[in-house]
């Protein structure tokens, strides 16, 4: 499915009272609304069969914009296309070909085994059985959870949980599907193992996948192309590594020489580059161009012990990135 | 002392914050109030048309009204069946936890807090008692003296109704759903304890049995008293009396809540 | 498109009964709380006809019959509605009504229908029992007729008796942690349990057309024991209607003020 969003604003009112009790009695009498622009002309477009990423912080408007792709908000202003589809008509037709994971809702039910709440997904979208069979049959596989389609939910651990809801959400053969921090609380076996089936049920069916998570890792393994919000606005849209270079481009070199270099030929290479010297240990944060040519110039004072080049961590880049996106941009 | 009063003025204060926020509550407290009493009235002028008599069991229509009237307010604000649910899920669910490792006492607390959340309907329902000389003239509040003898008669009927709520929440150390007992009770004691028809309309027999248990005192003793239908020489020994049943339903929660801490496997966590 | 939604709502109740069954000791609490609940209200009218023997036109046999129609009455509704529209405030509340607005059915009906009281229909069964009893013991002529009319007229009453419930827990979008709504609707519910008969005047008729409690069972059971009133079966059914269709615009006006919880 392709989605097309057009200038689409978003803004909430919502009531404001002082805190303690003066502030209760105050609104007891008077309430106070305020308004709150939570999206604000946002475009964006993404074609059939792509991976993309929605970062921003907390309150950036995130969940705002993936409820308004499926209908559950009415924007103040703007259009979105979905295949033809404005979601917020909530058409059936429409609804059967879209899903939802929440990775802190659940919509399975809790005290029944999750085989139960799969028949009535069955019967509310209408699945045809013998589809249905072999739907389940192959996610159950590829998701490893066989044995576990008859224990009730609650006994179920966080990661298999979060299996299940995915099967109860792909059922359907949905062509749009947005997942809303699907690996949260996760362990990192748990988070690889979804991310690898993410992967994997995107290129087998070519359905259309919008994610949002605080694991800047399921971002980079999943999502060639991310869009970024930062307070409402649309700050970035394009290519994920392509803005961790804008970031931060540099890498990071460890080069360790077998004795302590003469003082006199660091001093002078310090005057080009921006390194550290600890005992006879080299370390510095640069970027790539530069990086190559403090590296030639480390291996003509003295062959190394060991040397490395590493990139950043993506998480690390991101966080200096939210601290002040609008600098890097 | 000082001190106790000091942490425990502060549950009471947030209380306020949380039921300020909800005052929709009152607004339905109020309507659950008017609305009963009115269809009491037509229910008992019915009757008073039909048997063609002025007095039944003693009563006019206008005090029957009034004591009703009276009896419904005390038995809203003596039941604590909300505050009981929420500490029978602290027990079962591990939240008592909570309490045990800090310096507060999980009986105090939520006696405050149920005083707390009531203090809007305290407010409320007082200003209403406080017209009743001016709507039902001669009926109740008639001197000082009732007025006062009320005022510690409901505050009794409080704390012993909250006592026997808390022996439910007691046993639940022990059994799994306690909450359907609860909200039995507290359904079955809207008439018992007299709160929709005055105690003195049941049977003869029914009046014996219960002559044996704190229930007369938790809607019929208060009103009695602040109606002029309880005669001032027997307060002292009724007082005396419902103060006993204080201390041994006080006594019987501490016991329980002695044996059941012991059983406690502090689940969740 | 009927069958279906049957269809569905046979999955609502087969879930519930698995759900239910595990909690066993749930099951047997709520069996209790409804006959304390049944003996209390028999108990109150029992009261009140030893000082008299007709209250407008409810005679004591008259009010058991009624008494067995509100317990089934609420035993029906506790059974298809309670699980649903008082936690509607907090699906709202937690945005967790996201769920149920993205399944291609109507929402209205998967918010309505979602949770079965599953036990409730033991309690059903013997009060159903109980109204077959006692209406052949009555001194009056109950003929199969009257069970027809009856019938319909309580159809009609719990449609309405839902569609005020659900119109209630509707608030909820317009004030935000709406908690009071079962309290409220309950307090109105109150009305419909005393036989229409006390109601006289003004009060009268707003029970019989703004907030139509006495239809929910007084209306029924005068269908069963006095037989069939045209114009007060017609009256029924077009307030019942009228209430429905309310429902449906509350609903959608209300699902235009939702915002999620965590936008």
């Amino acid at each position: 499915m392709s989605i097309h969003i057009q200038n689409i604003s978003k803004s909430f009112t919502s009531f404001k009272r002082e805190a303690g009790l003066k502030g209760a009695f105050q609104s007891f009498i008077n309430r106070k609304y305020e308004t709150f622009h939570a999206l604000q002309n946002i475009n964006l477009d993404v074609d059939s069969g792509e991976i993309v990423g929605i970062l921003g912080e907390n309150g950036a408007g995130k969940t705002t914009l993936i409820k308004l792709m499926v209908g559950l908000l009415y924007p103040t202003d703007g259009s979105i296309h979905i295949d033809g589809y404005t979601p917020w008509k909530r058409k059936n037709e429409f609804l059967k070909q879209i899903s939802v994971v929440m990775g802190q809702k659940n919509q399975l039910w809790w005290d029944i085994p999750a085989s139960e709440s799969f028949l009535l997904n069955q019967k509310i979208y209408e699945i045809p059985q013998a589809e249905y069979k072999k739907t389940l049959e192959e996610l159950v596989q590829l998701l490893n959870v066989e044995d576990k389609l008859n224990v009730q939910v609650r006994r179920l651990s966080l990661g298999e949980r979060m299996k299940m809801e995915i099967i109860a959400a792909l059922l359907h053969k949905p062509k749009f599907i947005l997942l809303d921090e699907p690996t949260i609380g996760l362990d990192v076996i748990s988070q690889s193992k979804i991310r690898e089936f993410i992967k994997f049920y995107n290129e087998e069916h070519n359905s259309t996948f919008l994610l949002t998570s605080h694991y800047m890792n399921d971002i980079q393994a999943l999502c060639d192309r991310v869009f970024v919000i930062h307070k409402g606005h649309g700050l970035y849209d394009g290519n994920f590594n392509a803005l961790v270079n804008k970031i931060k481009p540099q890498k990071k070199l460890i080069f360790e020489f077998p004795h302590a270099p003469a003082e006199d030929m660091i001093v002078s290479l310090q005057q080009e580059f921006e390194f550290n010297l600890i005992r006879n240990v080299v370390t510095a944060e640069l970027p790539d161009k530069q990086l190559t040519k403090l590296l030639g110039s480390l291996f003509k004072l003295d062959d190394p012990v060991t040397f490395s080049v590493e990139e950043l961590p993506v998480e690390d880049t991101m966080r200096t990135f939210f601290s002040n996106p609008e600098k890097f941009l | 002392m000082f001190k106790f009063l000091k942490k425990y003025s502060a549950v009471i204060k947030m209380t306020w914050i949380q039921t300020l926020e909800y005052r929709a509550n009152l607004y339905v407290g109020l309507f659950s109030i008017l609305s009963g009493i009115f269809i009491e009235y037509l229910i008992w002028k019915q009757i008073f048309v039909a048997r063609g008599t002025e007095l039944i069991r003693g009563f006019t229509l206008n005090e029957l009204v009034a004591f009703i009237f009276l009896s419904m307010i005390v038995g809203q604000l003596k039941s604590s069946w909300v505050t009981s649910i929420e500490m029978i899920d602290a027990i079962r669910s591990g939240g008592l936890n909570k309490y045990l490792i800090r310096p507060i006492s999980f009986y105090t607390y939520h006696l405050m807090m149920f005083i707390g959340q009531n203090s809007l309907f305290y407010m409320a329902y007082f200003t209403l008692i406080a017209a009743f000389p001016f709507i039902f003239p001669g009926l109740a509040f008639t001197t000082n003296f009732q007025v006062f003898g009320f005022l510690a008669a409901l505050f009794l009927a409080v704390y012993l109704s909250y006592n026997m709520y808390y022996i439910m929440v007691c046993i639940s150390f022990w059994f799994h759903e306690v909450r359907a007992l609860v909200i039995a009770y507290n359904i079955a004691n809207i008439i018992l304890s007299g709160q929709i028809i005055p105690l003195r309309f049941f049977p003869e027999m029914y009046l014996k049995i219960i002559a044996f248990t704190p229930l007369p005192f938790l809607v019929d003793f208060p009103v009695s008293i602040a109606t002029g239908q309880l005669p001032t020489d027997m307060w002292a020994s009724k007082f005396f009396l419902g103060f006993c049943w204080c201390l041994i339903t006080w006594g019987i929660g501490k016991t329980l809540y002695y044996f059941g801490i012991k059983q406690y496997g502090g689940y969740g966590a | 498109m009927v069958r279906r939604y049957l269809n569905l709502w046979g999955s609502f109740f087969a879930n519930s009964l698995t759900r239910d069954m595990e909690y066993k000791a749930n099951l047997i609490g709520g069996i209790i709380v409804d006959i304390i609940f049944y003996s209390v209200q028999y108990f109150f009218f029992s009261i009140i006809y030893s000082y008299v023997d007709t209250l407008g036109s409810f005679t004591r046999e008259d009010v058991m019959v009624f008494l067995i129609i509100t317990f089934i009455s609420d035993t029906v509704y506790m059974f298809l509605f309670s699980g649903n529209l008082f936690p509607l405030n907090r699906l709202v509340v937690q945005g967790d009504l996201d769920f149920m607005l993205l399944k291609p059915i109507n929402s209205q009906f998967l918010v309505s229908f979602r949770y079965v009281k599953s036990y409730a229909i033991f309690s059903l069964v013997i009060l159903v029992l109980m109204l077959l009893r006692q209406s052949s013991l009555h001194s009056a002529d109950i003929g199969l007729m009257n069970y027809l009319y009856f019938s319909i007229s309580f159809f009609c009453g719990l449609v309405i008796w839902y569609s005020l419930d659900f119109l209630i827990a509707c608030l909820t979008f317009w004030f935000k942690n709406f908690t009071v709504g079962g309290w409220l609707s309950h307090e109105l519910l109150k009305f419909s349990s005393r036989p229409d008969s006390i109601y006289t005047g003004i009060t009268r008729k707003i029970l019989f057309s703004l907030v139509p409690m006495a239809l929910v069972s007084s209306v029924p059971a005068r269908m069963l024991l006095y037989g069939l009133n045209v114009k007060l079966l017609m009256f029924q059914i077009t307030i019942s209607l009228s209430f429905v269709i309310m429902t449906f615009w509350v609903w959608k006006r209300g699902l235009l003020r939702y915002e999620s919880a965590s936008s």
